[in-house]
């Protein structure tokens, strides 16, 4: 018991340490060599350093070697584990660089599987509530990609306000660090503790008024992490019920536009910013309906009462998660 | 908290049908399993199975998609009059 509680909370300290201190050297060099964003809810519209996901990813990355410490066994899956999130971190950084579109982003992040389908890191027998395990080893693989793509994109496509990603994403991974402990996937559920560090981390930078952005590198990354954990840890169902934020707000999106979409393609914005500076929904039909819009609908809202009240749905969704893994034989 | 209550419903009934879904699809699948494994062969029966799911899931989506539009639809126009 002593030795999972130590594990825990030395791999929480390694990747909340880590990404603290790389978030000032990652986030000044990003600024000197141009890698600016404009923070478009904002009335002055400043300047914030972009890709200081890139502190997570190395925050993240450091953390898992603490895990590798205490549980060699392990070592097999955690390399798998950091395998499959530098791709889909490497997509979101080319995304930056070079553009490469929102068809074949997913497709790209889906490529992180290979780790994980290459050396073997998953069991497909998943456990569903109430009915037990289920034999899934023909159709398992083939949804590992599509799983990966669908987590990173959520997680992407949330990326909308100050601390929105990190916020959502920090009590989305607690509630499945907890649901691995309710299963017993102690090591998976160290893993995750290190991803729980490093979104902490990045929240304190990234929460209202940011002072950096995590970018495509970090959601993406983000999105992946949480994907290839549900897998590790054996935890899937309880992990798409942590995420119904994320994927409830992809899902409308898509729907409304009706194909997959980047942020800087639609002319008009889901979301507008009112003189005070107050945010409030777009009222023309052609604007896509996302869950910004949808808690905007009742009233106009300071930015960070948006972030509060979207990371409150994501409390709702991990306390769901948690009942959901308890009623899982 | 107001602004939120629609939503937080719309997850928890999201999260109902999710599992009632769940127990309905591997509730029937020792059934269909058993059925077709005899007759086709495992390969078309996943084929089979997972496309029988994936139309369920898709209807749910679907439904789902449909309430939380028609609720924001609604809450867009008993909003009081906008800040301008």
């Amino acid at each position: 018991m002593l030795k999972e509680i130590l594990s825990i909370a030395c791999t929480l300290a390694v990747g909340f340490a880590i990404t603290l201190l790389l978030i000032p050297p990652v986030s000044r060099f990003m600024y000197r060599h141009g890698v600016v964003g404009a923070d478009v809810h904002k009335k002055d519209r400043p300047l914030i350093p972009e890709m200081c996901g890139v502190a997570v990813v190395l925050g993240v990355t450091a953390s898992t070697s603490v895990v590798g410490l205490f549980y060699s066994q392990y070592t097999l899956k955690i390399v798998a584990f950091v395998a499959a999130t530098a791709i889909a971190g490497a997509v979101g950084a080319l995304d930056r660089l070079t553009s490469i579109g929102p068809r074949l982003k997913p497709v790209l992040v889906a490529l992180g599987a290979a780790p994980i389908l290459i050396l073997a890191a998953y069991f497909p027998y998943p456990s569903f509530p109430f009915m037990g395990g289920a034999r899934l080893t023909i159709v398992y693989p083939i949804l590992i990609p599509i799983a990966l793509a669908v987590t990173a994109n959520s997680v992407n496509m949330l990326d909308v306000f100050n601390g929105s990603m990190s916020g959502t994403c920090s009590v989305a991974t607690a509630a499945i660090v907890i649901c691995m402990l309710i299963r017993g996937s102690v090591e998976a559920a160290t893993l995750a503790a290190g991803l729980l560090g490093g979104l902490l981390a990045f929240h304190l930078y990234n929460r209202y008024p940011a002072r950096v952005f995590g970018g495509d590198v970090g959601s993406l990354y983000v999105g992946a992490a949480i994907g290839v954990l549900a897998i590790l840890g054996r935890v899937e169902v309880a992990a798409v019920t942590a995420m119904m934020p994320q994927i409830m707000n992809a899902f409308y999106g898509l729907a409304a536009v009706g194909r997959l979409y980047e942020r800087k393609e639609i002319s008009t914005r889901p979301v507008r910013v009112l003189p005070d500076g107050w945010l409030d929904a777009n009222t023309d039909s052609k604007a896509p309906i996302t869950l910004a819009r949808m808690i905007l609908a009742k009233g106009p809202l300071r930015e960070h009462d948006v972030t509060r009240y979207m990371i409150s749905l994501s409390a709702v969704s991990a306390i769901l998660a948690v009942i959901t893994q308890t009623i899982t034989v | 908290m107001r602004a939120i209550i629609g939503l937080v419903l719309i997850i928890i009934l999201v999260w109902i049908t999710m599992l009632i879904g769940l127990v309905v699809i591997f509730a029937t699948l020792p059934f269909l399993i058993s059925t077709l494994s005899a007759y086709i062969g495992r390969v078309w029966e996943s084929v089979i199975v997972v496309g029988i799911a994936s139309v369920l899931v898709l209807i749910w989506l679907f439904i789902w998609k449909g309430l939380a539009f028609r609720y924001f639809i609604k809450s867009l126009a008993r909003r009081q009059p906008q800040r301008t």
